[in-house]
This record gives structure tokens, sequence and C-alpha cells, in this order.
């Protein structure tokens, strides 16, 4: 490479600042990381014995005129740097607070990639810094589901409002509360037994096994009662005789069919291996029924029968349809609920030791993410899904 | 060997490569679209000469690297910030410049240069809090108190 027009007073141990670049001691090469500021004026360290005071001297003037003072700034980590201890001026410059603000400075695609390489403490700790940071974490964080097959063939993305697999929550169990245009609050659960369960859905299993029949006990509609007190708009707590109790309210305030979303989470159980290790709650805006086929389905699990091992989920929905949602249901526990005018699901899962899904076309080799879709309104083009972790198995 | 000269936005022209320039995917479909090794320069109107320079500089040094893989497993939760030694060294400038080399390798579509850039400045966000985190980025707290406040009691569980 050449430089057009060449520099005449480029010297050969010209002196690169604020850092030498890794390349600049060859002499075929010097020209490429010369700045843009030149300090031949000042002599090198080789030509002029007071190189650094004069360095140093000149930095001092010029910063305390403010109009110069990056010049000052360089040049005084170029003193450092070519001092004994000159390691502390790269560290310096790197931990030198910008001038430029990089929330703002950086585009959104470029926030993301830098977040990709983050943990998610690291992540929380971005989206606490910067309202810019934030939303891009929020609205941008997620990826989004789809099925994936060996034959590269792809179904189409789910598109979704909120958070599918975000990178902040990762491998936290979380309740989100969610309205139409998003996350309206995050509470992460700090439940004991959830924390130390490992992933081991075989997804292998989850594509041959053959699901048992009826281990998702049907439910009495009667039973719902529990559910359909509230339609506070808060998240809350409540410690239960029984034990720990969360309980989200997820009330969009917007003209939503859907009034009332009640989850009531009830992890009391003995922790399995294979028992799920994170419950997400995902308002999915949805554009095509046809596209959610899954079936829930548990596979009993004869070591225990204990109440005491099992996950209980009650989502109660209410709010009007337009139409019978009868035939939108996809999950087999839900039922209706009229006399209210609305929708009532209650979920149980028991004894889950295995999700099985069934997606019409999927064949071997194809890998899919484990998800339930509880709910789905399709005038709307909402719905509501509890997604069990099974991606990472 | 053939070499092309790329004019910076501030009008300085360089001659580079062929080879070194065709790092960037930019030029490099650029070139392939027009057939010939243009005797014109080619005009890179994001990017001035100290930014390109350092450009070139990274390219020169990683002419010879293997082109990445075209279909990169996405999951970036597994991705290494782990940066060679080398890249360590040429990415020791001040914040301005970094940033002014991750937007030049994302304008030319140098995705491995990108990468580096992006994992040195998650590596100096990791393990920080968010006060240390705007300080350092000269990030402004635009969140309300009562946001603050918000956000405080939403993510509780993260400072227990």
């Amino acid at each position: 490479m050449s430089r057009t027009p060449a520099r005449e007073d480029e010297e050969a141990d010209f002196l690169a600042f604020p850092e030498p670049s890794p390349t600049s001691s060859l002499e075929d090469l010097s020209h490429i990381a010369t700045r843009d500021i030149d300090l031949d004026e000042y002599g090198s360290p080789k030509s002029k014995p007071n190189f650094v005071s004069r360095i140093i001297s000149v930095a001092t003037n010029s910063y305390k005129s403010s109009t110069t003072s990056r010049l000052a700034r360089k040049l005084f980590y170029t003193a450092l740097n070519i001092s004994p201890r000159g390691g502390r001026g790269r560290q310096q410059a790197l931990a030198t607070p910008s001038r430029i603000p990089i929330d703002k400075y950086l585009p959104v695609e470029i926030h993301l990639q830098i977040f990709s390489y983050l943990p998610w403490e690291t992540l929380l700790a971005c989206s606490l810094a910067s309202r810019i940071w934030r939303e891009t974490l929020w609205h941008h964080g997620q990826d989004h589901g789809f099925i994936k097959s060996s034959k590269a063939r792809y179904t189409a993305p789910r598109k979704h409002i909120g958070i599918l697999y975000h990178k902040i929550l990762y491998h936290r169990p979380c309740v989100l509360g969610i309205s139409r245009d998003g996350i309206t609050s995050v509470h992460m659960m700090s439940i004991s037994p959830w924390e130390p369960v490992p992933l081991a859905i075989n997804k292998s299993k989850l594509r041959s096994r053959k699901p048992k029949p009826s281990i998702l006990s049907p439910f009495p509609a009667s039973s719902s009662s529990s559910s359909d007190d509230s339609s506070a708009d808060v998240v809350c707590n409540d410690d239960q005789a029984e034990g720990q109790r969360t309980t989200v309210f997820l009330n969009p305030e917007n003209n939503f069919v859907m009034n009332d979303v009640l989850l009531k989470l009830n992890p009391i159980y003995t922790p399995k291996p294979t028992m799920v290790a994170r419950l997400l709650a995902i308002l999915n805006g949805l554009n095509n029924v046809n596209h959610y086929t899954e079936y829930l389905r548990g596979l009993d699990d004869n070591s225990s029968s204990s109440s005491s091992s099992s996950i209980e989920l009650d989502i109660v929905i209410t709010g009007q349809d337009e139409q019978d949602s009868g035939s939108k249901r996809i999950a087999r526990t839900i039922s209706t609920d009229k006399e209210r005018e609305g929708i009532t699901f209650k979920v149980f899962l028991e004894y889950v030791r295995e999700i099985v899904i069934e997606e019409k076309g999927l064949e071997e080799g194809e890998e899919m993410m484990i998800f339930i879709t509880f709910l789905m309104i399709k005038d709307k083009n909402i719905s509501f899904a509890v997604y069990l972790d099974g991606w990472t198995g | 060997m053939s070499q092309i000269i790329l004019l910076s936005s501030d009008n300085v022209e360089m001659k580079v490569d062929k080879e070194v320039a065709e790092r960037s995917i930019l030029i490099k479909n650029m070139l392939e679209d027009v057939g010939e090794t243009p005797d014109q320069a080619i005009p890179i109107p994001n990017v001035n000469e100290g930014v390109l320079r350092k450009v070139i500089e990274w390219c020169e040094h990683h002419r010879n690297d293997p082109p990445p893989p075209a279909d990169e497993d996405s999951d970036s939760r597994k991705k290494s910030t782990d940066i060679e030694e080398w890249d360590q060294k040429f990415m020791q400038v001040d914040q301005e410049m970094l940033f002014e080399i991750i937007l030049a390798a994302n304008y030319l579509d140098i995705k491995p240069l990108l990468d580096v850039g992006c994992k040195t400045v998650a590596n100096m966000i990791k393990g920080k809090s968010p006060e240390e985190i705007r300080k350092t980025f000269n990030i402004q707290n635009d969140f309300t108190p009562e946001e603050e406040d918000q956000i405080r009691r939403e993510n509780e569980w993260a400072e227990e």
C-alpha cells in the first residue's frame, strides 16, 4: 500500500499515539499508523533526550486550552507510553471516558452485536444504564422462534410481542408483565427449586416418543374458581400456606380482547432433572392459526404420584371473543366459561417429565423449540403462550 | 499484484493491494460488479483518512486469514470475547477511534473486524455496574427518578 500524497516528514522511528499500532515498528508499514495529529515537531525519544518533558509541557499548556484538550490527552498518553511503565498509558487510553455517548453514537445493530457477547448479568446492567439500551435490549434482545429443519426448510418466523427467548432472561425463571405493546414488568423468580434444575429434555425423545394419553388431567370447569377472582393490573407475590405462590396479573390497558390474564404459578414440587427449568409467559402476536398445531402431553412418571411433585399452572383469561372459541383451542385442558362471557383455561402440568410436541410436517432430524400455546384468538391475532424451556436441552 | 485506490471522506487517496481491499465485502462485491480493476479512486465516503488507515492496517495483517464461515452459528450466548493478541493491541485506541473503526467495519462489511471491535467494547462493559458503564461511555442517565425506582424494584432480585 502506498499513500498519496506521501508525507515528507515521516520518520522511521516516528511516534504513533495515543498507542503505537502493532505494526508501527515495521518500517515499510510505518505510514499506516500515522495518526491525524502529527508530533514530529516535538521530536522523538531518540533524537530529543528531553522529549517526554517537552511533550508533557506542551500537553499541560494544551490542556489549559479546552480547544486542544484532545491533543493534550494524546500527548499525555504518548508520554506515558514511552515511559518505563508505558503499559499504563494503553490501559488509560481504553479506560478514558468517551466524549461520545456510545448509546447514541452507534446504531442499534452494533449495540446488539456488542450485547451478544455479554452475559445476562451485564446485559441487565446495560439495560439500567441507558434508556436507549434498555429499549434496545427489551425489544431486540429476543430470538424469534422458528422450527429449524435439517433440510434447510424453515417455517415462517413466529411474530410475537414480548420476549420469547431473551438473552437477559436466559436461564432465569421469570414472569413478565406484558401489554400488547411490550413488556411492562419483569419479575425474576428466585425460587430455589428452579435454580439447580438442569435442562435434560432429550430432543430425540421429543421427536420419537409416542405420547401417552390423558397425562394432563382434564379439568372440570368448576375447579377453576381459584383463579377467577381478580382483574388487578399489578405484579404481586403472596406466600400461601402450601408454599410460595407467584401470581401475576397481566392486564393490558387497551381495547385488547383479553381483559384479564391471571397466571398462577405454584412451583411446589420435588425438582426432577427432567422437569422444566424455566417458565416464560409470552403474549404472542400470531398471524396464522394453522401454524400452531402443537399439542401438549405429559408423560407419566411412575416413580412418583405425590401431588407435591407437580407444577400447577393456572391461567385464567377473561374477555370477549367474537366467535366461538371452541375450534380455536389447541391445548387439551382448556375449558370455556361462557357464563362469564370469557374463556377460562386451566392447565395442570402434573408429573411433567417431558414435553412432547407434534408439529405437522416435522420430520426426523428436525429441531424445534419446545413451547406450548394455550390460547388462540384468531380474529385478534393474539395468543397467550407459556413457554417451557427445552431449547437448550 | 494489482492495486486499487481508495478515497477517504477527507479526499486522501490510498493505494492498497486488491487482495487487502477485498477483505471488505462491500469493496469486493463492488469490484466484482465492475469486472475490472478500476483506475479511478473508489470513494469511501463514510470513513476518514485516519480510520481508513487503521482499517487497512487490520486488513493488511489479516490478508491471509480464511474467510469467515457463511452460516455461522448465531447462538450468541456461547460467543467468546477472546481477542487475538495482535487485535487487542490494534484496538488499543481511544474510544472515539474505536467506535469509528466499528462503524467503518460495519459500513465496509468486514465482519471479523466488526467482531473484534464489538468484543473490545463488550470487554469494556463486562462486569461493570450501570453507573460505571455510564461513566465509561459518557452515557447520560436519562431515566426519571420514578423510572429508576421502578427499575430498581423490578430488578431487586439481581442485587440479592
